[in-house]
């Protein structure tokens, strides 16, 4: 399905959008970029057959986060001055992210099972499901993260009406 | 030329194909939807409608796509020129690849993949994304306010959309809408059995579009058209299409998960399937037809009130009753045995 043209084509959005998302200073526009950014790679997971993932990457991370930081800049930022961000040039994160990429070039380039052609093809999503939530497969992990989840909101629902208690007593 | 060549050209053909079929029916849906509107809203309010240009108005379409096609593109002077130019594209290409999935008959599909349903409420809802760039690259307070409104609705209203759609996947045990159609054909519509998932459908579909009760992000008549006020000629033109088209997409979907698709119930297969593809149409602009008359009849929702409804309501509801009934749906097939 996905021949090299098309590969390169995608990628070469996905790099380019990438680095726009961390250089351009509006955050409003950072966002859009990383919107960019989710849509091509879901199309290439797409063309790689991983239709579930592709479409989870749409949802989740080209519709929901995109959503989300819309939403929280719409909730925090008063000034559109405030939209625009530093750059930040420090030599630590420089350091660190060459660091990662040295570090993950150096796996991928090393392992030989990511480079290998699978024979088989890849599982639909009805297998997928069976499998997840299977007795003695995955279900137990899945509801322990959806618990995680529950004490996210619950934590922030509970941190939200101390604040505004502490408001009320000033 | 070798095998795979001819492949990858015959694979870009037929999605050129299928994405100018997709075009051509969104442009004809704009028109028949603007007719509809105009005259469904005009009898509503004791009205007629448009009357002069042909019969019963009906050409009064042609100067409205004529005015929209050659009116100048002007646009403010300090917008946030890309995004302001690229906002329209930004609403119209996800409802265009919406169309992918939706199955018009058992054979005429653009895309029939596992996971059409899913797929088309992930595009459906990366719209507000384009509708808020279209309102903060305007520059314009009331741009903005209705652009904010569109994202705090998504917020409040994806989460009952798409777990109202459980139930009948649930049903039919398969996110292909053409599968889901095809379980229906089997057993019943779904609209019996999960009645109340197609009546919180319905209102969040209200909402995802914009129609009157929830037209928050336009409000004509508080923010002139919020997010598109700044825009004018063929831009403002590209973002009622997509209106429109969501509209049908919406439509589209609430037919596939709890109306029968493109069937008829009592209605032997071989006279139904010759005109499958119009009894789909039809159906969808039935219930475009429920969406006017709910849009002519109430009154806009205040913004909080608008919020509440649907944190406060329909999340709850909607999961007590995807609760009750999977429970429910589990207990019966347990027992009895396929639904």
């Amino acid at each position: 399905m996905l021949n090299l043209t098309v590969f390169l084509v995608l990628s070469t959005i996905v790099i380019f959008s990438a680095i726009k998302m961390l250089s351009v200073r509006n955050v409003l526009h950072a966002t859009y970029w990383l919107l960019l950014t989710a849509i091509t790679a879901a199309g290439i997971i797409w063309f790689l057959g991983a239709e579930f993932i592709a479409i989870t990457q749409l949802l989740i991370y080209a519709g929901a986060v995109g959503i989300l930081t819309i939403f929280a800049l719409m909730v925090t930022v008063r000034t559109e001055g405030e939209l625009i961000r530093s750059r930040d040039l420090s030599l630590a994160a420089a350091i660190c992210a060459s660091a990662f990429f040295g570090l993950m070039a150096y796996a991928i380039t090393t392992s030989p099972s990511l480079m290998r052609v699978t024979e088989y093809d890849p599982p639909t999503f009805a297998e997928f499901g069976a499998t997840l939530f299977a007795l003695d497969g995955w279900v137990l992990p899945f509801e322990l993260v959806a618990l995680v989840l529950t004490v996210a909101l619950i934590a922030a629902v509970w941190w939200t009406r101390e604040v505004r208690k502490g408001g009320d007593e000033s | 030329m070798s095998t795979e060549t001819m492949s990858t050209v015959g694979m870009w053909s037929t999605a050129f194909v299928h994405v100018s079929c997709i075009l051509a029916i969104m442009i004809f849906n704009g028109g028949i939807t603007i007719y509809m509107l105009r005259k469904v809203l005009g009898h509503l309010h004791l009205r007629l409608g448009p009357t002069e240009l042909g019969p019963a108005g009906i050409a009064q379409l042609i100067p409205d796509i004529l005015k929209l096609l050659v009116k100048e593109d002007r646009h403010p002077n300090r917008t946030d020129y890309w995004l302001y130019c690229l906002a329209p594209a930004m609403v119209f290409m996800p409802v265009l690849a919406a169309y992918a999935a939706l199955p018009f008959s058992e054979t005429l599909i653009a895309a029939d993949i596992h996971l059409g349903l899913l797929m088309t409420l992930g595009f459906v809802s990366l719209v507000p994304l384009g509708v808020f760039a279209a309102g903060y690259a305007s520059r314009n307070k009331y741009a903005l306010i209705g652009a904010m409104r569109a994202i705090g609705g998504s917020i409040s209203y994806e989460i009952p959309l798409i777990l109202a759609c459980v139930v009948p996947v649930m049903l039919a045990g398969s996110l292909n809408l053409r599968e889901i159609v095809l379980a229906q054909q089997a057993s019943i519509w779904f609209v019996i059995p999960a009645l109340p998932s197609a009546i919180i459908f319905f209102i969040c579909a209200l909402m995802e579009t914009g129609q009157v009760p929830f037209d928050m992000a336009e409000s004509e008549s508080e923010l002139i058209s919020g997010f598109s006020t700044e825009y004018s000629a063929m831009r403002f033109g590209f973002m009622y299409l997509a209106e429109f088209s969501g509209n049908f997409v919406m439509a589209a979907i609430m037919v596939s998960l709890f109306l029968g698709g493109w069937t008829l119930p009592f209605v032997p297969d071989a006279i139904a399937a010759p005109i499958a593809p119009v009894i789909f149409v039809a159906k969808c602009y039935l219930i475009i037809f429920c969406f006017m008359v709910v849009r002519g009849t109430l009154s806009r929702y205040r913004v909080d009130q608008f919020a509440a409804l649907g944190f406060k309501k329909l999340i709850p509801i909607t999961l007590i009753w995807t609760l009750v009934f999977a429970i429910g749906f589990k207990v019966f097939t347990m027992w009895g045995g396929g639904a």
